[in-house]
């Protein structure tokens, strides 16, 4: 099939007028290919040009890359100055981009993201790609989220997530209408407080290629705090010194200390829903500090801030869900926390117009 | 070929021309058309009438091909822009350092050169622009005219 003279523009919708639709779809949407399959050599010129450009362009960039890599290195061996550690940065920041940018056009790599297939997250390219995808689908949703449901002010100051956290747990979990193209349910939805009584898989994307260890905490704000007439918090569940990067995304409880193990949600009766916050907090030094947490020091009552403060943690992913009273709570009281069940209620109305006995109050006295 | 208001038996009936209310016979001599002018007809119908150009399909191998041009387009763009950049910037480097090195020369030729004078006014012997110009425009081989003697 060739097109010799019909001007391509691929993703514009057809205007109002009937007369102007003009738009590039592609045919059989639905086949999923198992493996990329290269376009055949010599049946659109054009096509054959363009992956010369391509090929071109990527060997200009990679010799780039040898370039600043040299001066990079000689950068590190120089003496310390005020603006070196910036300098190193930005060049490091600029030898990222090439090596993105010298791959992000091969059609191999842009089948495999949008298929998702072979993704490597120690190739720069992937890493970018992903990065921006991120920022451009997944992050503006958790901001919103966040912020309608007030969880940062409440929990920790408003900051912009750079790592996307997601929560598992397990087949069933998530409601109908909430779950997300990936499979994860999408930041705020309702959880039902019976599929959350196991400790979920926590799945971390973040886009730098080195080790780092983040603390990850489970944060309750919504817990009634009846002496004070207001809300504490609880943590149900602290985590230190995970070890995550771009390639190991998965959190395993054998090279991480769990301070305090899973404990299941349990909104009581009588309360508004509860936004159940999984934090991921960067630990000092970029990540490269291991933490001691005392049990001792710490118990399920300490609050979020006093946490980061103390251990200097720096919050860089969020995710949140919310859940009601179910009868399952009741469940999760008796047998999981073994405790009474609390129900939670408003004082009973008093009408000012009415005395003790409930009669209408008297105007005048009776002389 | 065939015309591009080649109509099929679907859209026959549901012409907006015929909803308009005019005729559906053409009279010649635009007896039937707005002002009188054939040509809102015709106007008309290039507007309203013609069908709706079906989207290209693409096979999956062919989407793949019209975005990998799509992207070497891109570069070759990106490439020419950041040459013409480059181009820009010697030429104002070149013309940067002319100026510091004529700075450090000579501070009254300097001033001359940056600043432009404000009192200037077209050259007053210019030759005013004709349409029928003699033969002979300028006398390259005329010796230069003695200097005029002044009273």
């Amino acid at each position: 099939m060739s097109f010799p003279r019909v001007v391509l523009r691929a993703g514009r919708s057809c205007s109002a007028m009937p007369t102007r639709a003009f738009s590039v779809k592609s045919v059989a949407r639905s086949a999923a290919e198992p493996s990329y399959k290269a376009p055949a050599l010599g049946v659109n010129k054009t096509f054959d040009e363009a992956l010369k450009v391509i090929a071109e362009d990527k060997a200009k960039r990679l010799a780039d890359i040898k370039n600043m890599e040299a001066s990079l290195a000689q950068l590190i061996k120089a003496a310390p100055s005020a603006a070196k550690d910036t300098e190193i940065a930005a060049l490091k920041e600029k030898i990222f981009k090439q090596e993105a940018y010298a791959e992000i056009n091969d059609p191999e790599i842009q089948w495999q993201f949008k298929n998702n297939k072979n993704i490597d997250m120690s190739k720069a390219v992937f890493r970018f790609m992903k990065g921006k995808q991120f920022k451009r689908e997944t992050l503006p949703v958790i901001q919103q989220r966040t912020a309608q449901m007030f969880v940062t002010p409440d929990l920790l100051p408003t900051f912009t997530p750079s790592v996307n956290v997601q929560l598992d747990f397990g087949a069933g979990s998530i409601p109908e209408g909430t779950k997300l193209a990936d499979g994860y349910f999408e930041t705020g939805s309702f959880l039902l407080p019976g599929k959350t009584i196991k400790e979920p898989k926590v799945n971390v994307t973040s886009f730098h290629p080195e080790q780092r260890y983040y603390t990850v905490a489970l944060v309750d704000p919504d817990m009634p705090d009846v002496e004070n007439e207001t809300y504490k918090q609880q943590l149900h569940w602290l985590i230190a010194n995970v070890p995550l990067s771009a390639t190991q995304t998965e959190l395993t409880k054998d090279n991480a200390d769990v301070v305090l193990s899973y404990l299941a949600p349990h909104p009581p009766k009588g309360t508004k829903y509860h936004r159940y916050t999984l934090l991921l907090a960067e630990q000092p030094n970029n990540g490269q500090d291991k933490i001691q947490m005392d049990a001792t020091q710490i118990s399920r009552e300490t609050t979020l801030r006093d946490l980061c403060s103390h251990f200097k943690l720096e919050v860089k992913g969020l995710t949140f869900f919310r859940q009601v009273w179910d009868k399952d709570v009741s469940r999760i009281y008796k047998e999981v926390l073994q405790q009474d069940e609390p129900v939670y209620g408003n004082q009973p109305k008093v009408d000012e117009l009415l005395d003790e006995t409930g009669q209408k109050k008297k105007k005048f006295i009776h002389m | 070929m065939s015309s591009p208001f080649a109509r099929t038996a679907l859209t026959k009936a549901t012409s907006l021309m015929r909803a308009g209310g005019s005729s559906a016979i053409p009279k010649k001599g635009g007896g039937n058309s707005l002002n009188g002018e054939p040509r809102n007809d015709l106007i008309k119908k290039v507007l309203f009438d013609a069908p709706p150009r079906p989207p290209v399909r693409l096979s999956p191998e062919d989407m793949t091909r019209h975005e990998t041009i799509e992207r070497a387009w891109k570069l070759v763009r990106q490439q020419q822009k950041q040459a013409q950049e480059e181009g820009l910037a010697r030429k104002f480097e070149m013309m940067r350092k002319a100026n510091a090195e004529l700075e450090a020369t000579s501070a009254q030729l300097f001033k001359h050169s940056q600043t432009k004078e404000r009192h200037a006014v077209f050259p007053r012997q210019l030759r005013t622009l004709t349409d029928t110009p003699p033969k002979q425009i300028w006398n390259y081989r005329q010796p230069a005219a003695a200097p005029s003697p002044k009273a």
